[in-house]
């Protein structure tokens, strides 16, 4: 034995002394801590081995050049992404990401500026009480599961990162999980300047059946069966257990940890919009969720528009997160945070990179610096809209088309959703102006004229928006106008669609957005 | 032959049950199919002065109702088409109840806004050969482009005297829109006067219906009274029944409930005007000619129509052979209405 092992060793035994006491004196500091009524402290120290050896592996692939000085963000932001994840594991699985794509996906992010923000900034930022520079993210885990704390720990700690877990405290503070994040465990990210903690279950996370064929559905937003009862719980019994939930899951972290939660995530991002039995009853889901915490989170669905989180003076805030896909490389993260970033004005666009435009329908496609709006096989159009879009007002949007197949485009304006827009459409019969608010269409302005030129030649389309105003141009000129504009319709982006009444045959090639800022 | 005969009578010449059953069959088939043609067809008009609630009206009364025809559309004196201001063109509620009820949709291009109509829009066009191709070549295109099944062409305030270039652009329109299988309704004012009678004719030819907007007898500038009264009716009816065959005409039939106060008029809808009335006081009269009801508040005196009085009316219709009404316009209509359609549907 030589003397550098020896000092090795006496090391490694001082190491393993030192956590033992702080174990004991954890353990110790739980026991008294959590003596109200609590079971006797018996989860599963820290695994330190493996935070270590994750540290070691990756500390090998060095800091990221520059992330901290080259691109420092200057400015505010006007808008916020929250990401979410689930899980960190070893090898691919489709559905979660592995440590080290999430280690490149971080490192991306670092490297073009991004900084993460704690859960309590990022509350008071949506809340607009407080400013926070531009390249802010909140960076977020679902579920309370020890491989995401495991996985995600090193990485946080390498790139001067934050986070916050959600956590299934009837799961977590179950002394036999080997699965989630054990009661040590989240005591060890509380204190570790790392971490923050949120509620995200006590007992619902898992979907429960709704009737008595078999039928399930989420935990809060469906009145649940009742076995013994062979029955459907009653209103007030749906209520009732959707506030000892909400109300639990608070008490559960602030019995254990001494923490109180300010957050909370609903499973599956369903705050009633899933619901199967109880429609219509956001209103008193969010009203429940309120009480308990002031801000809540739901995640990337088919009926969530725009990324982002813009700041609203309530005291309560639900905040959309990105779901950050599995297959994603640290390029397609960095694009989905960038994407919706709040659009300044003049802005315009390209095409080399396309990823701000969002299909909501249809495909669309991006080639040799032009999009491609087309139908899929069934359907009979397209469309996208401008993410990061959705608080300009007062605009002219500018475009260079070519409708290649099909009868009409048009373009989108005031965009707010699927449901609420304007449009100006363009047909070989003519232009009109379409008013969508609350899914209901109509027409607000037409002129009807020859115009098969449409099918053929490139043409210059645009649309302006004004307080309550619109106007349709043609080749620069103002074509078609309305003063009748819903007042629903006086700000949001900017969108595109192609249609043919005849499934799979619509095309329409854009060439150029240019979106500038108009004045009275 | 005989054979065949015989064996539905008895030797003695008596009828058997079979025969008697089959005998009752043949007479009870025909007596259903003009049962079937006795069907009185509704047709309603909609304005977006009551336009959610005449949707409302549309989707409870849908079985009864065989066309919807919209006022969205005006012509310009240039030939051109304009949406209607504050109109809610093909609102997507209403193409809705369209396809869900397979109600025809027929819009309504008219020269009329809130102020009344303008015939200096569409004289214009009317006599311009070249400006009236091309108000039918833009309509054309309108009906192919949005796939309606035709239009109403309501053209107000026209002279007898001027309604030969109507004739004129019918006639034209209608071959148009025929060879793109869509069909011209023509809504016409009602009038006595003879020199109406030829353009009424060849209208009546070409077009595939004729509306006769058979009310205003009492207005702002008279003293108060129906509507349409039956005899006022009649006579128009009678008149116009000289051109136009009774298959091809429909009878337009406010349901617009009119309010006259001291020095003011005012119309309105019986959801607004009535209802209010009738639960204060329940006082409710009858015009004698038309059984009209009426309900007075203070000074004011609101007429309107309602179960009792359309039935009256659509005995009237029945006498001249009329099976197709035209609700002038949806929406908080008293709902007697439809309880006295259902008893011809």
């Amino acid at each position: 034995m030589n003397l550098d092992a020896h000092l090795d060793n006496s090391k490694k035994g001082f190491l393993i002394f030192a956590a033992g006491l702080v174990a004991f004196v954890g353990g110790l500091s739980f026991y008294f801590a959590g003596t109200a009524g609590n079971k006797i402290f018996g989860a599963e120290p820290v695994r330190m081995d493996i935070l270590d050896s994750g540290f070691a592996e990756i500390s090998g692939q060095g800091r990221v050049a520059g992330a901290f000085s080259a691109q420092t963000p200057s400015g505010e932001a006007s808008s916020m992404p929250v990401l979410v994840y689930h899980g960190i594991v070893d090898k691919a699985d489709g559905v979660n990401v592995t440590k080290q794509q999430f280690l490149e996906q971080m490192k991306e992010l670092a490297a073009a500026g991004w900084q993460t923000v704690s859960l309590d900034d990022f509350g008071a930022f949506a809340r607009g009480d407080k400013k926070l520079p531009t390249k802010s993210f909140l960076l977020t885990f679902d579920d309370g599961r020890k491989d995401s704390f495991y996985g995600a720990d090193p990485v946080l700690k390498l790139l001067g990162f934050r986070a916050t877990m959600f956590v299934i405290t009837g799961s977590s503070f179950n002394d036999k999980t080997t699965y989630y994040l054990n009661r040590n465990e989240l005591a060890f990210m509380r204190d570790s300047g790392r971490w923050d903690l949120g509620a995200h279950a006590q007992v619902g996370h898992d979907p429960r059946p709704i009737d008595g064929s078999g039928n399930s559905g989420n935990f809060l937003s469906n009145r649940i069966w009742l076995e013994q009862k062979n029955r459907l719980e009653t209103e007030e019994e749906y209520h009732n257990r959707v506030a000892t939930e909400l109300s639990g899951i608070k008490t559960d972290l602030k019995n254990q940890l001494g923490v109180v939660p300010a957050a909370y995530a609903f499973p599956y991002g369903d705050y009633g919009v899933d619901s199967k039995n109880v429609p219509n009853d956001q209103n008193f889901l969010l009203a429940e969720v309120a009480k308990n915490y002031s801000t809540a989170f739901t995640q990337t669905r088919s009926d969530t528009y725009f990324t982002q989180n813009y700041p609203e003076n309530s005291a309560f805030y639900l905040a959309k997160r990105i779901t950050v896909e599995g297959n994603w490389q640290g390029k397609d993260l960095l694009n989905a945070v960038t994407a919706g970033i709040a659009k300044e004005l003049p802005w315009s666009e390209d095409f080399s990179n396309s990823k701000d435009w969002v299909p909501t329908w249809g495909n669309s496609v991006g080639q040799n610096g032009v999009q491609v709006l087309s139908p899929t096989a069934s359907s009979t159009g397209a469309s996208v809209y401008l993410d990061g879009g959705n608080k300009l007002s007062k605009y002219k949007f500018s475009s260079l088309v070519q409708l290649k197949a099909g009868q009409s485009f048009s373009l989108l304006a005031a965009y707010i959703d699927d449901n609420n827009y304007l449009s100006c459409n363009y047909s070989s019969a003519g232009i009109t102006i379409n008013e969508v608010t609350d899914g209901r269409k109509k027409e607000v302005s037409s002129w009807w004229f020859k115009f098969p030129q449409i099918n053929s030649e490139e043409i210059s389309a645009g649309i302006e928006l004004m307080d309550g105003r619109a106007r349709c141009l043609l080749n620069g000129k103002v074509v078609l106008t309305t003063d009748r504009v819903s007042e629903k319709l006086i700000e949001g982006s900017v969108g595109f669609k192609v249609w043919d009444p005849q499934p799979d045959k619509a095309s329409l090639i854009i060439k150029k957005a240019v979106i500038e800022p108009i004045s009275e | 032959m005989k054979k065949w005969l015989v064996r539905f009578f008895s030797k003695e010449g008596r009828m058997t049950n079979a025969t008697i059953f089959f005998l009752s069959l043949l007479v009870a088939v025909p007596s259903g199919i003009a049962q079937e043609r006795g069907k009185f067809t509704v047709i309603a008009w909609l304005h977006q002065n009551d336009w959610d609630a005449g949707l409302s009206s549309l989707e409870s009364h849908s079985a009864q109702i065989a066309e919807v025809s919209p006022a969205w559309y005006q012509v310009q004196s240039n030939g051109a088409l304009k949406n209607n201001p504050n109109a809610f063109v093909d609102d997507s509620r209403l193409l809705n109840d369209v396809k869900k009820n397979g109600f025809l949709l027929r819009p309504i291009i008219s020269n009329v806004d809130a102020s009344g109509s303008h015939p200096e829009w569409a004289l214009p066009v009317l006599t311009n050969p070249t400006l009236r191709a091309a108000l039918a070549d833009n309509i054309v295109a309108l009906v192919e482009a949005k796939n309606y099944a035709g239009v109403d062409i309501d053209i107000e305030g026209l002279l007898p005297k001027q309604l030969p270039v109507l004739a004129d652009f019918v006639e034209e329109l209608s071959a148009a829109l025929r060879s793109k299988g869509k069909t011209v309704a023509v809504s016409l004012e009602p009038t006595m006067a003879q020199s109406a009678l030829v353009s009424w004719k060849r209208i009546g030819v070409a077009a595939d219906s004729v509306r006769l907007m058979l009310y205003g007898e009492h207005r702002a500038s008279t003293a108060p009274g129906p509507s349409a009264s039956l005899w006022w009716s009649r006579l128009r009816l009678q008149h116009i029944l000289q051109a136009v065959p009774p298959e091809k005409l429909t009878v337009g039939v406010s349901i617009v409930a009119l309010y006259w106060t001291k020095g003011n008029y005012r119309t309105g809808t019986w959801q607004r005007l009535v209802r209010p009335v009738q639960a204060n006081s329940g006082a409710l009269s009858r015009d004698t000619d038309s059984s009209a009801p009426i309900v007075r508040s203070g000074e004011g005196q609101v007429w309107f129509e309602d179960r009792q009085s359309l039935a009256a009316r659509i005995t009237m219709l029945k006498s001249l052979g009329l099976k197709k009404v035209a609700l002038w316009r949806l929406g908080g209509e008293d709902p007697g209405i439809w309880q006295a359609l259902s008893q011809e549907q």
